[in-house]
């Protein structure tokens, strides 16, 4: 049973305001907004790509120029070389990007198109709003709240970037020796309709995820009195969404590291940089692999391949695996099962 | 005194020199005894590296998480060791010279694992099931058909940790995965689904083996001695030869 996500709830005593040092606080929150692939826009950078050897076989990258698109396409590669090639090329800025993407695939006819990050799916959406063409089919990777994005882009799939709460859960279930029953989250009221199917999923798993409603421009007070609300409800667990409206640097400062500091429940992030060896915020991180990404959405362009690539939108995927990183002090405190210390990627803090 | 002085300093240069000319000796010889494994699905390749090198005196260890990576590295050098289930290392062109047993048998028993419907031999066919690779993503399908006695391969969908297997059924991305029986156990133990095992008998996986270099000799010596507990992990409790170089 899923709790309503604006139910009453108890008040208790607000959270107690401990001085944080800003710089570590402007740290995390900067570790936060390069969380994405930070792109930055006009900066081109060269993808190397091969000679082509299928010819009619071609999946086309656009993306931007950043570190984790060049291991997304070294994987993709790897995965298509056998039937596809893969070639991929940076989009610059607004206009020059929508001509580039105009000349890529009108010139190269690729039977898909694999688009990177946010700004190359609007980038895309203009282009497509402009053109006669047959589209190919197009699969977004490493975009956030991409749900929302894919209906709008013609003959296309996603998969999603944000780690499921129910894996996350799960995970943490694994590893720490207690019980992830009653999970709380603070989320603002645009994403209640995300935070809801998370609840459907995190359901099957006995987890009940319990929000807090925040308005669209929360400051520092909503979301400590969220907090407060949440354990007032008895949660085991807190969930972090990867908002930055609700990690901004002040928020991190008055509110955030003085509850993780409190140690109440183990709290779950979605980017390792809030796993943090000296800071200590989060417990748990779970985040997309990314070469297991590319090892999904290569799945997918087989599947599409084997049905010759049909015309129709196919909805947004769940990621499947994930990199978990572990706050080891903080995993100590709230009890670890040390066999599942083996499951962890990236233990934060290890001796 | 003096005389005596420099011969002494003299004795100490030559047995400083003795020392770095041993530890050189001592180091390419280590360099020597490579071992390349594939990490089993319950294992992360970072903590199974470091447990390996634990484990095996004068062996250095790669772990690597996916089979395409341990077939890319062997492509580019040959290691004097590779570690890695029976079938894949066979799927690599190697021999298993050293096969894990657990008890009296070399291999580990293979569960179809699904949520909420139990599920039948004959309907296996035409599902989706996920399932850790082991052969490489062309030769999986033949793979599973042989392991679930099928005369058509299903359709798969393929991990490269037993952890992703559970977001799989949590999504219904697939109609079931298939699983080793130590992985279900520890899958079960964190999850709350409800699930149906279907047990084929005949559904069993060689266990971890290791194929050597012949001209790497004594390389042999260091897997019979590995720590029992560092075998649990592999799930086996000894190696035996089952042939080739000595």
């Amino acid at each position: 049973m899923t709790a309503p996500m604006t139910a009453p709830m108890t008040m208790r005593q607000p959270l107690k305001r401990r001085f944080v040092r800003a710089p570590a606080c402007a740290l995390l929150a900067m570790g936060l907004l390069s969380c994405g692939l930070g792109s930055t826009p006009g900066r081109e950078s060269s993808f190397d790509n091969p000679v082509r050897r299928h010819p009619g076989a071609l999946v086309q990258v656009l993306s931007p120029g950043a570190p984790e698109a060049h291991l997304l396409v070294r994987a993709l590669r790897a995965e298509l070389a056998d039937d596809f090639d893969v070639l991929a090329e940076s989009i610059g800025g607004a206009a020059e990007g929508i001509q580039r993407i105009e000349r890529l695939v009108a010139t190269r006819r690729p039977q898909a198109v694999i688009l990177i990050d946010n700004r190359t799916v609007h980038q895309y959406r203009r282009w497509m709003q402009t053109t006669d063409q047959a589209l190919p089919h197009a699969i977004i990777l490493m975009a956030s709240h991409v749900e929302d994005l894919q209906p709008r882009i013609v003959n296309s799939t996603a998969i999603a970037y944000e780690v499921p709460a129910i894996t996350s859960m799960v995970g943490m279930r694994q590893v720490l020796g207690r019980p992830v029953e009653r999970v709380g989250v603070v989320h603002r009221s645009r994403f209640s309709s995300f935070v809801r199917r998370q609840a459907e999923l995190a359901s099957r798993e006995e987890i009940e995820l319990i929000g807090f409603e925040t308005g669209d421009a929360p400051d520092p007070d909503a979301i400590a009195k969220g907090l407060d609300k949440l354990l007032g409800r008895r949660i085991d667990s807190l969930w972090v969404m990867n908002d930055n409206a609700l990690l901004s640097q002040e928020a991190l400062r008055r509110v955030w590291l003085p509850f993780a500091k409190r140690g109440m429940v183990p709290i779950v992030v979605g980017v390792p940089s809030l796993v943090h060896a000296t800071h200590h915020m989060g417990t748990f991180a779970a985040i997309p692999d990314t070469a297991d990404l590319a090892v999904q959405a290569a799945e997918l362009i087989y599947e599409l391949a084997e049905e010759g690539f049909p015309i129709g939108a196919g909805g947004t995927h769940e990621p499947i695996a994930t990199r978990v990183f572990l706050d080891v002090a903080m995993a100590t405190r709230f009890g670890v099962r040390p066999e599942a210390m083996e499951q962890v990627d990236v233990l934060v803090g290890k001796r | 005194m003096k005389r005596g002085c420099r011969v002494a300093t003299g004795l100490g240069v030559l047995l400083v020199l003795a020392g770095l000319a041993c530890a050189a000796n001592l180091q390419a010889e280590r360099a020597k005894r490579t071992l390349y494994a594939l990490s089993p699905g319950s294992i992360r390749a970072r903590a199974f590296e470091r447990m390996l090198e634990d484990s095996l005196s004068n062996v250095d260890a790669k772990a690597f998480g996916r089979p395409r990576d341990l077939s890319n590295a062997l492509r580019r050098r040959k290691p004097q060791a590779v570690m890695a289930l029976a079938p894949t290392l066979e799927a690599n062109s190697l021999t298993p010279h050293l096969q894990g047993h657990l008890g009296e048998t070399a291999t580990e028993q293979y569960l179809v694992v699904s949520e909420g419907v139990p599920f039948t031999h004959a309907a296996l066919a035409n599902s989706t099931l996920g399932i850790v690779d082991v052969v490489g993503r062309q030769a999986m399908p033949s793979f599973v058909r042989r392991l679930l006695s099928l005369s058509e391969a299903p359709k798969l969908r393929q991990v490269t940790k037993n952890a992703d297997l559970l977001p799989l059924l949590h999504f219904r991305r697939v109609d079931a995965v298939v699983i080793s029986e130590s992985a279900f156990v520890e899958m079960r133990s964190h999850s709350r689904l409800d699930f149906k095992v279907l047990k084929l008998t005949s559904a069993r996986v060689r266990r971890m083996a290791v194929s050597l270099d012949k001209r790497a000799p004594g390389l042999e010596t260091p897997f019979h001695s590995m720590p029992i507990a560092a075998m649990r992990r592999l799930q086996i409790d000894r190696f035996v030869r089952t042939g080739g170089p000595r």
